[in-house]
């Protein structure tokens, strides 16, 4: 402050000294030239459109992905080793759990597997039973596919739709064994008991539904211009790169290879009945959705076929071997010998005889296969699950290379994987 | 809980050809199997069609012959690498490969079996000592390998050479052990401090020991 008695006014020079010195020039952030460093995004294990707790490291360049690699074992569960421990027909139950949208094809392959180490006949009967929920296991495995794959790319609506049919598939699992996921209906020999009544006419019902619903599916997504953009060139996948990887299933038929177990591998007498494999050439997430609806229809039509053989089929729901079958209920008042053969089966178990074999089934994922080593006691030495989720998530990061981020969710949701069957 | 503790594992007692009809015309994965024996000369410590299962034992250090024969052979699809633990038995390991060849029809998209070209199928099984138990990768030949050679390292401890990315993929990577292994503890993990370590550790029940 300047005091008149000074005579004058401060000069500039004075005055500067009350400004604030200049601030220094900002160098906490040193200008740097634009520079593409690659980015690790993390997606997952808890995300909604990684389909269960799959985490895949991705890098990406700006919106491109460099890699995808993806990271699983979240969800072991040891399920190998705890088969070891547990008697053959104990294993019925546990192979199913695996994969809980296709738990019914898990519990042929294992019974399959343990009858080809058996030598045990399955009446006919029981085999088409088994074709039947087989094919239905297919189309509500496929139902699931579609709701959530349509779901990931913003087709909220799709979802509703296909978990409708789904519901009434599940009630017809829920007929058969008493539990709408894991009935465990199939045995080894057979059947656990026969078909409730009612259950044809509820299995026509919904086979006379399906061709109507999945035609009001295709409405909705074949021909929708969006649909098309989100999912034509997405993911694509060669043959060669496919069976280099392993990849089985819609995956390897989506790129032309009309591998299906069921035609080249028949069990369960597949090879009688007449069926097509649908296939495609682009391998691409839209050549998926094709193959997979094209199978759900030639799925009712098995079914159909099955459903007309089931009146004149042959024996009773499982096989009349006594070492592996238990005794019918009414026996074990009448007959000591049945008594004999129900405490034996239900407290050892049965013997399977020393060897070893592999049994694949088409699964709605691709190939199934059990391998399994007896050791002639009522307990396996070693079973392991070829699982085809597993498998064909190896092939993912060949699928989405240098493709753009978004469609990640397109490829993951495209390969149906079941986090359960990846883990074990 | 007691669990199978047979002595003799499954002994496949690997003997002699049994397989009556091998000079078909078509080709057949017994007519693969008579020549990969043939091929391999020594190498070939064994092979049986049990079950209508060919399969044959091959020595660790011929595996890539093996393979690059069966991949020839039009093998293309590797369906599964995985181990069995035989363990009081010698050798300790087999590591057991399911390979499959798809006839030229079902490579063009027609899905029909035909007779005349059916799809073969064939097991290759190569035996490892339990220590220090190594196989050659087969990535090379079949990229599919990679996850599931890393699955048999992960659960059972064996070695594969040259394999690209040699992790852990079910466990978590601080896991100690193997769980396949029948000597690894069945049941729960009791809590172990220093002072009573080894004494928790004995009580553990084994399926082997």
């Amino acid at each position: 402050m300047t005091s008149p008695a000074d005579g004058g006014a401060a000069t500039v020079d004075e005055l500067a000294v009350l400004r604030p010195p200049p601030a220094p020039e900002r160098t906490v952030v040193a200008p740097q030239p634009m520079v593409n460093e690659p980015m690790v995004v993390n997606i997952g294990p808890h995300h909604p459109s990684t389909h269960g707790v799959l985490r895949v490291l991705v890098q990406l360049d700006g919106e491109r992905v460099l890699s995808a690699k993806p990271d699983i074992g979240y969800l072991h569960t040891g399920i190998e080793k705890t088969f070891e421990s547990k008697m053959y027909v104990k294993g019925t139950t546990l192979a199913p759990r695996m994969s809980y949208l296709s738990p019914i094809n898990n519990n042929l392959a294992y019974v399959l597997t343990v009858e080809k180490l058996l030598g045990v006949e399955v009446p006919e009967r029981a085999r088409v039973v088994r074709v039947i929920l087989a094919e239905l296991d297919r189309l509500a495995s496929h139902l699931v596919f579609l709701g959530i794959y349509s779901l990931d790319l913003g087709a909220s609506t799709m979802m509703l739709y296909t978990f409708r049919e789904r519901e009434a598939i599940l009630d017809l699992m829920e007929m058969t064994g008493g539990a709408r996921m894991f009935p465990s209906y199939i045995r080894p020999g057979g059947l656990a008991y026969d078909l409730p009544p009612g259950f044809e006419a509820a299995v026509a019902d919904i086979l006379d539904r399906m061709p109507g619903a999945i035609d009001q599916y295709e409405t909705l997504l074949t021909g929708n211009p969006f649909w098309r953009e989100r999912t034509r060139g997405v993911a694509a996948i060669s043959a060669e790169d496919a069976l280099a990887w392993g990849a089985t299933g819609t995956i390897l038929r989506a790129t032309g290879v009309a591998y299906d177990v069921r035609k080249a591998e028949p069990y369960a007498d597949y090879e009688t009945y007449d069926f097509d494999v649908p296939t495609h050439t682009d391998g691409d997430a839209y050549a998926r959705y094709l193959v997979r609806i094209g199978e759900m229809r030639q799925s009712v039509g098995i079914a159909h076929q099955a459903l007309d053989r089931l009146p004149g089929a042959s024996g009773g729901h499982i096989t009349a071997d006594r070492k592996v079958a238990p005794p019918p209920k009414h026996e074990l008042a009448t007959s000591m010998e049945s008594v004999i053969h129900h405490f034996k089966l239900w407290t050892e178990g049965f013997v399977v005889p020393a060897g070893e074999a592999y049994v694949a089934v088409e699964a709605p994922r691709g190939e199934l296969g059990f391998y399994i080593v007896a050791d002639g006691t009522a307990k396996p030495w070693r079973v392991h699950m070829r699982s085809p989720s597993f498998v064909n998530l190896q092939a993912l990061e060949t699928m989405i290379r240098g493709a753009l981020v978004a469609d990640l969710v397109t490829a993951v949701a495209s390969l149906d994987p079941v986090l359960g069957e990846v883990d074990r | 809980m007691s669990a199978s503790s047979s002595d003799a594992g499954a002994s496949p007692a690997w003997s002699g050809p049994e397989t009556g009809s091998a000079a078909l015309t078509p080709p057949s994965a017994s007519a693969d199997m008579a020549d990969l024996v043939a091929a391999l000369g020594d190498s070939a410590l064994g092979h049986a069609e049990r079950l209508g299962e060919p399969a044959v034992l091959v020595a660790a250090t011929h595996l890539l012959d093996a393979a690059g024969f069966l991949k020839a052979r039009g093998y293309t699809l590797l369906r599964s690498v995985t181990a069995v633990d035989y363990l009081p038995r010698q050798p300790r390991f087999h590591v057991v490969y399911h390979l499959l060849a798809l006839p030229a029809g079902m490579l063009a998209g027609r899905a029909e079996r035909d007779p005349a070209d059916p799809p073969r199928a064939i097991r290759l099984k190569v035996p490892v000592p339990g220590d220090a138990p190594l196989v050659p990768t087969l990535t090379a030949l079949y990229p599919t390998a990679e996850w599931h050679e890393r699955e048999v390292w992960d659960l059972f401890g064996i070695e594969f050479a040259g394999h690209p990315d040699p992790r852990r993929i079910l466990m978590p990577d601080d896991y100690e052990g193997h769980p396949l292994r029948k000597d690894h503890p069945l049941v729960y993990e009791e809590v172990a401090f220093t002072f009573n370590h080894d004494q928790i550790d004995a009580m553990k029940p084994r399926a082997t020991s």
